[in-house]
């Protein structure tokens, strides 16, 4: 507070050279009051305190997180299954989206279906499943007085699913109508068709709700393997935010879930990529305004050793609204409303991805610039400015990721599970302010692959502003017509 | 009825608290105290301390908004928005000055080529026009002009400089009566924000306005146009409202957006964008004193501008029920609207707590009968959207197959029905009652959201709304549900919007006699 008020008076004194005086500090005028470019303020020194949680393994091999956070009478619990879609067996793809649902609304050994809405209604719990490709989550919020009851429901879903037949059939009839409207949205269509054309034959190129093919062969055994497999504690983590005393909680899980024997070793690990893709151009052909426009191609891992070049080279080039590409191709020149660029990262290897939609009439200059920033960042080395303001803002916002309990966590459960160090966050500032300019070059001549790449266009070809063969010979998909059919 | 909930309120001055009674052993009070502020010229602060992490929500909210816009520029104020990302004279640019007289000069040129276009039009299309020598002079200087623009903007700088400082989730947001500004920033920037906005009120730039204007088009073309959930909302709000100006699209309709002026725009800015007619909401880890004293220093000495006058139209009486259809390459979706709830008004409670027994989780009567039981719906919701001066109550449906849009209508109307004829039993009120409960409790854990509930019931009514709605919802009766559905569920307030499959049309066997040509909506 002291050296805010010497700060303004020396401003003020400055200001009142000028032929503005006014010396009550209260109420200045702006004129007076004020530098003339926000860079020259003086910020207080912020106080971040990096919470860390409790970490405790039951017995069992679960590992548990606990982090109290008195402000309001909420509890969240957060369970991480350390597998996901990628473990479906062929043919069966979406039996982990199909265990993730009925876990939530097929009910458990005690409860049945009704009964848990009910119960869970009742207390305004919520209580939520999914899978994705490498994991699976539930996320259970509720009020800190319901805690015993909820912990006894969480013990019941997690090692207890009744996977009825009936519900089997309700969520799979559910998801044949997401099939059946997944060609209504262009941006929904392109996103999956670049997956497929990305991985063809790894799982990552699968969609995580199955086809109506896969489904049709999923069986309530099928559920249940799946489930006496993954499910173990061993391969599970379990983290608790919100209104609790630290050792009462852990005395109430130990009673709870330290009852589930482990038998199982802890995680598959997925199945590494064996190939990469050819380089293609493709076309779906769609009337609509505007196309979707995805480009791209295999990245990296998420313990990619150049994993925070990367990071910097990839915000500069795309990854904010203040990226180069967002700059040239919206701010510049008004060509589209978003466009990102980011590396999906994941244990095996991610993608790269830059997505954008503009109008028809100008797909291929949008192609063009593209290419073109992406060459520069190959080329040229970036601008100290440009680097120094990525840096920073990374930095500053760091505490953002700290603001909320259940999100702190979360990380602490990520970190580990991903197999990152122990000191990832206490060594994340130096880890970003190591990078050099010739760090970004290198990791941009490493990483991007401006001529060996999967382009996807959705949209309305005969209205291009040139053929999209100036990019290499194309192949046009044609949308099969999801007839799912109707379940009996 | 069973609940140990107990609430207990103590309404200061500017106090509330609600406490929870956990099995008769804790008790936990909860406190929004909100601390109110009017400056000299007229703006409003309204700052909420959470001193949970060094973080702060900073909104600016304009008690202006599409409702607002002249005749012929709707999307107007969302265009504004927009371009106040632009920068000021002196966030920006290398040389204002310079850049002044391009702009003139642009501007100058684009009128004229606006003009010769339309003359060509109204040519013969395959012979050259007396104009093709002119338009081809002025479009080679106005790409001289442009390229000498460019030099002098620095388009990123305001959003830059907040970048580089640790800023998260700037952006801003345009609805029919505000359009408001926010980021969230590590707490020992508050003065970064102070000096930004109130240099942004007090000299902004529409710097690339044309470039902004095509974004904002493709901004249309993905929300709208070839999205046929925004477009079937766009259809259904504007036959639901035939004079309000909630009619008209918040976005704007094509032609308006596309012959938009800078001039109109900075008028626009002018008439309405005093700090009279704005509030900032301020939410996190500050002092209120010193927020107050920042907000003096910054926002104190710009002059007020006139205020924002109420719209004056009157949405007219509903003689029958209203349907739309749009008819697109999409799976069939189905939205009802039932006219009439205005903020704050008794009616608007009852809705609240009608849409979470109708739609709130699957025990609700929507979700376990035509999601569950019928297996008619993929998911369907009910909500209130009270408005300020005249609403509505939806219902929003994404039938699954083989059931059709008309069966799902009519399954709708079953269960609006049993709620005229049958009072909802006391567990499901209460239900209900502790849902907006719990829900109310978990927005109260973060500051984007606490900001956003105070300043948007300070645009509607009053922020002092957030305090009074929790216990007006808990005294809503059966009773009351009953007489709300009675006054409401009628085919004279009604509007019924649908989106109809278009069967693609096949190259070979030409059937569609609908045309393809989606701009003519």
């Amino acid at each position: 507070m002291l050296k805010r008020m010497l700060l303004l008076i020396t401003l003020l004194a400055i200001a009142g050279c000028s032929g503005t005086p006014d010396l009550d500090i209260h109420k200045p005028t702006p004129k007076s009051s004020k530098v003339s470019h926000p860079d020259q303020l003086k910020f207080p020194a912020l106080e971040v305190k990096i919470p860390k949680p409790e970490r405790t393994v039951l017995s069992n091999g679960l590992i548990t997180f606990l982090l109290e956070d008195n402000e309001l009478p909420l509890i969240t619990i957060k369970v991480l299954i350390r597998n996901g879609a990628v473990q479906d067996e062929a043919g069966k793809s979406g039996t982990a989206n199909l265990v993730a649902r009925l876990m939530r609304t097929g009910g458990t050994a005690k409860y049945s279906a009704e009964a848990l809405d009910e119960k869970l209604e009742f207390m305004s719990a919520e209580l939520s499943a999914s899978a994705s490709y490498e994991d699976m989550d539930l996320k259970f919020s509720f009020l800190s007085r319901d805690l015993t009851a909820c912990l006894d429901i969480l013990n019941e879903v997690l090692f207890h699913p009744a996977f009825p037949e009936d519900k089997l059939a309700k969520e799979k009839s559910r998801i044949l109508e997401s099939i059946r409207r997944q060609n209504d949205q262009p941006d929904a269509i392109a996103g999956r068709e670049f997956r497929k054309l990305l991985y063809p034959t790894h799982p990552f190129g699968n969609e995580i709700h199955g086809t109506a093919e896969t489904l049709a062969n999923i069986t309530v055994e099928d559920l249940k393997a799946f489930h006496q497999k993954y499910f173990t504690p061993s391969n599970m983590m379990l983290g608790v935010a919100g209104s609790f005393k630290k050792d009462s909680m852990l005395a109430l899980l130990k009673t709870h879930f330290e009852g589930a024997a482990s038998d199982a070793p802890r995680a598959v690990p997925t199945p590494r990529l064996a190939r990469t893709f050819a380089k293609s151009v493709n076309l779906i052909n769609k009337e609509v305004n505007q196309s979707v426009i995805q480009f791209g191609h295999l990245g990296i891992d998420r313990l990619n050793p150049d994993y925070f070049k990367i990071m910097m080279m990839n915000a500069i080039l795309g990854g904010s609204s203040v990226s180069r590409l967002y700059d040239q191709i919206r701010e510049q020149r008004g060509l589209a409303y978003g466009v990102y660029s980011y590396f999906t990262l994941s244990a095996d290897t991610g993608m790269f991805i830059v997505d954008t939609s503009t109008k028809n009439e100008s797909v291929a200059e949008v192609i063009s610039i593209i290419l073109a920033e992406i060459k520069n960042m190959q080329t040229n080395l970036v601008n100290e400015e440009e680097l120094k303001n990525t840096k920073e803002g990374t930095l500053n916002g760091f505490v953002f990721r700290f603001e909320n309990p259940v999100r702190v966590v979360e990380q602490y459960m990520y970190i580990e599970h991903i197999g990152l160090p122990d000191n990832y966050l206490a060594t994340y500032r130096d880890n970003i302010m190591k990078v050099t300019r010739e760090d970004i070059r290198a990791a941009a001549q490493k990483y991007l692959k401006p001529d060996d790449y999967i382009l996807l266009v959705v949209g309305d070809s005969k209205k291009f502003d040139k053929p999209l063969s100036e990019f290499g010979p194309v192949n046009e998909i044609k949308l099969e017509n999801p007839k799912a059919k109707e379940e009996k | 009825m069973k609940t140990n909930i107990l609430i207990f309120l103590v309404i200061g001055l500017f106090l509330f608290c609600f406490g929870f009674s956990i099995n008769g052993q804790d008790t936990q009070a909860v406190k929004i105290d909100v601390k109110e502020h009017v400056l000299k010229n007229g703006m409003k602060v309204l700052i909420l301390e959470r001193h949970n992490a060094p973080t702060v929500a900073c909104y600016v909210y304009f008690r202006v908004g599409s409702v607002h816009e002249p005749a012929g520029q709707s999307g107007i104020a969302h265009l504004l928005e927009h371009l106040l990302f632009k920068g000021t004279h002196t966030i920006g640019t290398t040389n204002y000055q310079k850049e002044l007289e391009l702009t003139k000069r642009q501007d100058e040129i684009m009128e004229r080529l606006e003009t010769l276009a339309k003359l060509k039009q109204s040519r013969p299309a395959d012979k050259p026009s007396a104009e093709d020598m002119e338009i081809k002079t002025l479009e080679n200087e106005l790409k001289e002009v442009n390229k000498a623009l460019q030099s002098y903007m620095v388009a990123k700088e305001y959003t830059q400089i907040y970048e580089k400082n640790g800023a998260r989730d700037l952006n801003a947001s345009t609805s029919q009566y505000t359009t408001n500004y926010y980021c969230q920033l590590p707490s020992n920037k508050l003065e970064l924000w102070a000096w930004l906005e109130s240099n942004h009120l007090t000299n902004p730039v529409l710097r690339g306005f044309y470039e902004e204007r095509d974004t904002v088009l493709e901004e249309r073309r993905q929300r709208s146009e070839d999205n046929p959930n925004g477009l079937l909302w766009e259809e259904f709000i504007c036959t639901m409202f035939k004079a309000h100006p909630y009619h008209r699209p918040i976005i704007g309709w094509r032609s308006d957006i596309e012959s938009l002026k800078r001039s109109q725009v900075d008028d626009y800015f002018k008439r309405f964008y005093g700090p009279n007619n704005a509030i900032a909401v301020i939410v996190g880890d500050v002092k209120s004193d010193e927020v107050i004293r920042l907000m003096k220093r910054y926002f104190e000495a710009i002059p007020s501008g006139t205020p924002v006058a109420p719209v004056t139209t009157v949405e007219p009486e509903q003689f029958g029920e209203r349907r739309v259809t749009v008819e697109l390459e999409s799976q069939p979706v189905l939205v009802i609207g039932y006219k009439g709830v205005t903020v704050g008004q008794p009616d608007d409670y009852v809705f609240d707590i009608i849409s979470n027994i109708l739609s709130d989780g699957r025990t609700s009567r929507f979700y376990k009968k035509l999601v569950l039981d019928k297996k008619m719906c993929l998911s369907i919701d009910a909500f209130n959207s009270a408005q300020k001066d005249i609403g509505f109550f939806g219902v929003y449906a994404v039938p699954q197959a083989p059931f059709t849009t008309a069966a799902v209508e009519k399954a709708v109307y079953e269960e609006l029905e049993l709620l005229k004829k049958e009072p909802v039993s006391e567990k499901e009120l209460q239900r209900a009652k502790n849902n907006l409960e719990v829900s109310f409790l978990r927005g109260l854990n973060s500051n984007e959201q606490m900001a956003e509930r105070i300043g948007y019931n300070e645009i509607t009514s009053s922020w002092r709304y957030l305090l009074d709605w929790l216990p007006t919802c808990q005294k809503v009766t059966a009773q009351n549900v009953m007489d709300t559905a009675n006054k409401y569920f009628l085919p004279t307030k009604r509007t019924v919007g649908t989106i109809v499959t278009k069967k693609k049309a096949e190259p070979q066997i030409n059937t569609d006699e609908h045309g393809s040509d989606r701009e003519a909506h």
